[in-house]
């Protein structure tokens, strides 16, 4: 479904991946020799027949001074990103991985440096209320501050940055490379762009300045200053609502619920255009009253106008022991939402169900018909208004409202 | 000490002692170390965990000429001294274990150089090289592709402890840690999983344990020789020269939970000298000892345990 583009230097997506793919494996270089040959010499085990690389990896590591961090006694750190408020000793690293105290400064070690970058359908993300129909110019780093034992991207996130192969893709060359490709949005996803906040705090300024959006695809476990700090350049924000209990945050996750639901007031309180997502789970957070519990606290807390997604698990990483969502669980879902009355409820990741279309809330008119994640009828106007009742639709469906003033 | 000592009156092996060997001269200030002397109190050590003598048959009764022996260091902050582990080496080979059957190692070879440790990946000497040097297939940057689990760990494991080793050594050093207390022999198989950053919630317990109970450790961990020569009483895990603590010993023992319960309790003695609480009242109690001996890794209760102090 996406399209293949140049992630750097006129190396597509798929030989930048392949040729670093190559090139992790038969040579400790890294990224910055993905075109040349091996610098190195290499010796051969003969019990195992492993090679060994006499210069190991030198990591394609940024040197930028992160944000949101307080100094402490004795040469530690403490980061004020996230809710976990890691205390850092020289030398050692955030839980997130990819965040170091050297010397008392504390560094991001990912700034620029992607190890994915695609350009999707929005609707991928997902966004259904957010410009239907566009793309996203997507990107991400090493690193995670959860650990879900369902991770789908977890060879990216659950990696310390050199462990993994990367480009160098600094904020001017990214919105550059999304202007050039006419892509409206940039997207932080795939791994929580929290633990990439200065590479995201920066591409999203420039962006905005020159006519683009950004979205933060994330897991919400973030702080509010930081939050508040990045949604005056962001556009939109998707949550992973991923359960409404903190059982399930901490033996699923190894997180915590409520800075979550903190941080999705937060969003509302601002007024940047927010969507949720639960991937529903196999009898771990998929009871009727967990469901309702939750849209209950959506209703009572950010209202009937944020499109919630209901997305199906497939068994991945450390939980290959539960089988794939069934459909009638997801539908059961929905149903309970709606009733709880929230307006735009969605199914995801079961192609062709009817439950991914848009039907206005006010006259139930199909206004946009989705296929995959192809939008193949739109009939919201660029107001933001049903193209038949006249209705309001929440969401983002122009650029003017991506970059109109907002609440807070 | 001498290695009279071990020959005059060789004490019955029990299942959890721990060795303490003593040498003020074996220190040459500010950092050096005399090998001849650290050889002498190794050898004696293990003369004595064992009841074994000579010091080649005391090593022989632990390690066999066809293992491969990885004797895995800490190279982050206040580190392993090379000397020691390359001590280490030598009675291997001492003891009929050929160089190419050992190797000293880490997480990372730039650390290692960075430690002061001579990179060896070819020849006749024992090799020394980070995880990240290997390459091989089913392997990402050193580590296993898939992920294995024990406990709540979900980490991929060092290709050194999963395929090349079968018999470890854990050449940690004596050192506070700011966040487990103790950064000692036990914690010292963090170095052997790709995440290590996952672990460090409620100080490192029981994660710590958890690692160490992974049968690629617990299944291979034939002996701990932990670097107290110049250890570090506070500051941990970072390099704090105020805080070294030029002890000149080498605790050894085949327990590591029991090698770990004593080095605590010499922090603690020590900390305590210099008017510093003890770790747990400092807010990072090293739990992760007794955790340890409850997922039946060792003995952690002093009282329970042999101290000899040669």
């Amino acid at each position: 479904m996406s399209d293949t583009l140049t992630a750097d230097d006129g190396i597509s997506r798929r030989q930048f991946l392949v040729r670093a793919a190559a090139a992790g494996a038969a040579c400790a270089a890294g990224p910055l020799a993905l075109t040349g040959p091996c610098p190195y010499a290499q010796a051969q085990d003969a019990a195992t027949g492993m090679t060994i690389l006499p210069g190991g990896v030198k990591g394609n590591l940024s040197d930028h001074e992160a944000m949101f961090y307080g100094k402490l006694p004795e040469g530690k750190v403490r980061c004020r990103l996230c809710p976990r408020l890691c205390d850092v000793a020289d030398g050692e690293r955030g839980w997130c991985g990819v965040r170091e105290n050297q010397k008392g400064t504390y560094k991001t070690l990912v700034y620029g440096k992607i190890c994915s970058a695609h350009i999707d359908p929005i609707e991928k993300k997902p966004l259904y209320h957010y410009l239907p129909g566009t793309t996203a110019f997507s990107v991400a780093t090493a690193g995670c501050n959860f650990e879900c034992k369902f991770c789908q991207n977890w060879e990216i996130s659950q990696v310390r940055p050199e462990q993994i192969p990367s480009a160098d893709l600094p904020p001017e060359r990214l919105v550059a490379l999304a202007e050039d490709r006419k892509v409206p949005t940039l997207a932080f996803t795939y791994n929580e762009p929290t633990v990439f906040y200065e590479y995201a705090h920066d591409s999203a300024r420039l962006a905005r300045a020159a006519g683009v959006g950004s979205a933060m695809i994330s897991d919400g476990f973030i702080r509010a200053e930081p939050m508040r700090r990045l949604c005056q350049h962001l556009t939109a924000v998707k949550v992973d609502f991923k359960a409404y209990s903190e059982k399930f945050y901490r033996d699923v996750c190894r997180g915590r619920l409520k800075p979550v639901l903190d941080t999705l007031k937060l969003c509302r309180k601002i007024g940047i255009h927010l969507e949720i997502v639960v991937l529903v789970v196999p009898t771990l957070n998929d009871s009727d009253a967990e469901i309702k519990g939750m849209a209950k606290w959506i209703m009572d807390n950010l209202g009937p106008d944020v499109p919630m997604h209901f997305s199906r698990f497939r068994p991945m990483y450390r939980l290959k022991n539960l089988p794939p969502t069934p459909i009638k669980t997801l539908e059961r879902a929905r149903k309970i939402a709606q009733s709880a009355g929230i307006h735009y409820v969605y199914i995801g990741n079961v192609p062709f169900h009817p439950a991914a279309n848009t039907n206005c809330h006010k006259c139930g008119k199909l206004l946009i018909k989705r296929i995959g994640y192809l939008v193949r009828e739109n009939h919201i106007t660029a107001e933001g208004k049903c193209g038949f009742c006249g209705a309001k639709i929440p969401g983002i469906f122009s650029s003017k409202q991506a970059f109109a003033e907002r609440k807070a | 000490m001498s290695d009279d000592a071990a020959q005059s009156g060789t004490p019955k092996p029990a299942a959890a002692r721990v060795v303490i060997a003593r040498e003020g001269k074996c220190l040459k200030p500010p950092r050096g170390l005399d090998a001849r002397l650290i050889r002498r109190m190794l050898d004696s050590a293990v003369t004595h965990l064992t009841g074994k003598n000579p010091a080649k048959a005391a090593w022989a009764g632990l390690f066999a000429a066809k293992d491969r022996v990885a004797i895995k260091v800490n190279t982050l902050g206040h580190h392993t001294h090379p000397v020691v582990a390359a001590t280490v080496a030598e009675c291997l080979l001492a003891c009929g274990v050929p160089a190419e059957n050992i190797l000293i190692w880490d997480r990372s070879t730039a650390e290692l150089r960075k430690a002061g440790f001579e990179i060896v990946t070819e020849g006749g000497k024992p090799r020394c090289f980070g995880t990240d040097s290997i390459r091989a297939e089913g392997t990402r940057f050193g580590y296993e592709a898939e992920v294995a689990t024990s406990g709540a760990i979900g980490s991929r494991f060092s290709a050194i402890v999963s395929r090349w080793a079968t018999a470890l050594i854990s050449a940690a050093v004596l050192k506070d840690h700011s966040l487990a207390g103790l950064s000692g022999g036990l914690k010292n198989f963090f170095g052997a999983i790709h995440n290590p950053n996952k672990y460090h919630d409620h100080n490192c317990d029981p994660y710590i344990a958890d690692a160490a109970a992974h049968r690629w450790i617990r299944g291979k961990l034939r002996l701990i020789v932990m670097d107290a020569t110049y250890a570090q009483y506070h500051g941990g895990p970072s390099e704090r020269a105020d805080c070294v603590w030029p002890m000149g010993a080498l605790l050894v023992g085949t327990d590591p939970v029991a090698v770990d319960a004593v080095a605590l309790d010499l922090l603690e003695t020590h900390r305590r000298s210099k008017g510093l609480k003890d770790v747990a009242a400092d807010g990072r109690p090293a739990s992760h000892v007794a955790t340890a001996a409850k997922k039946g890794l060792g003995v952690a209760d002093l009282k329970s345990i042999q101290i000899l102090e040669v």
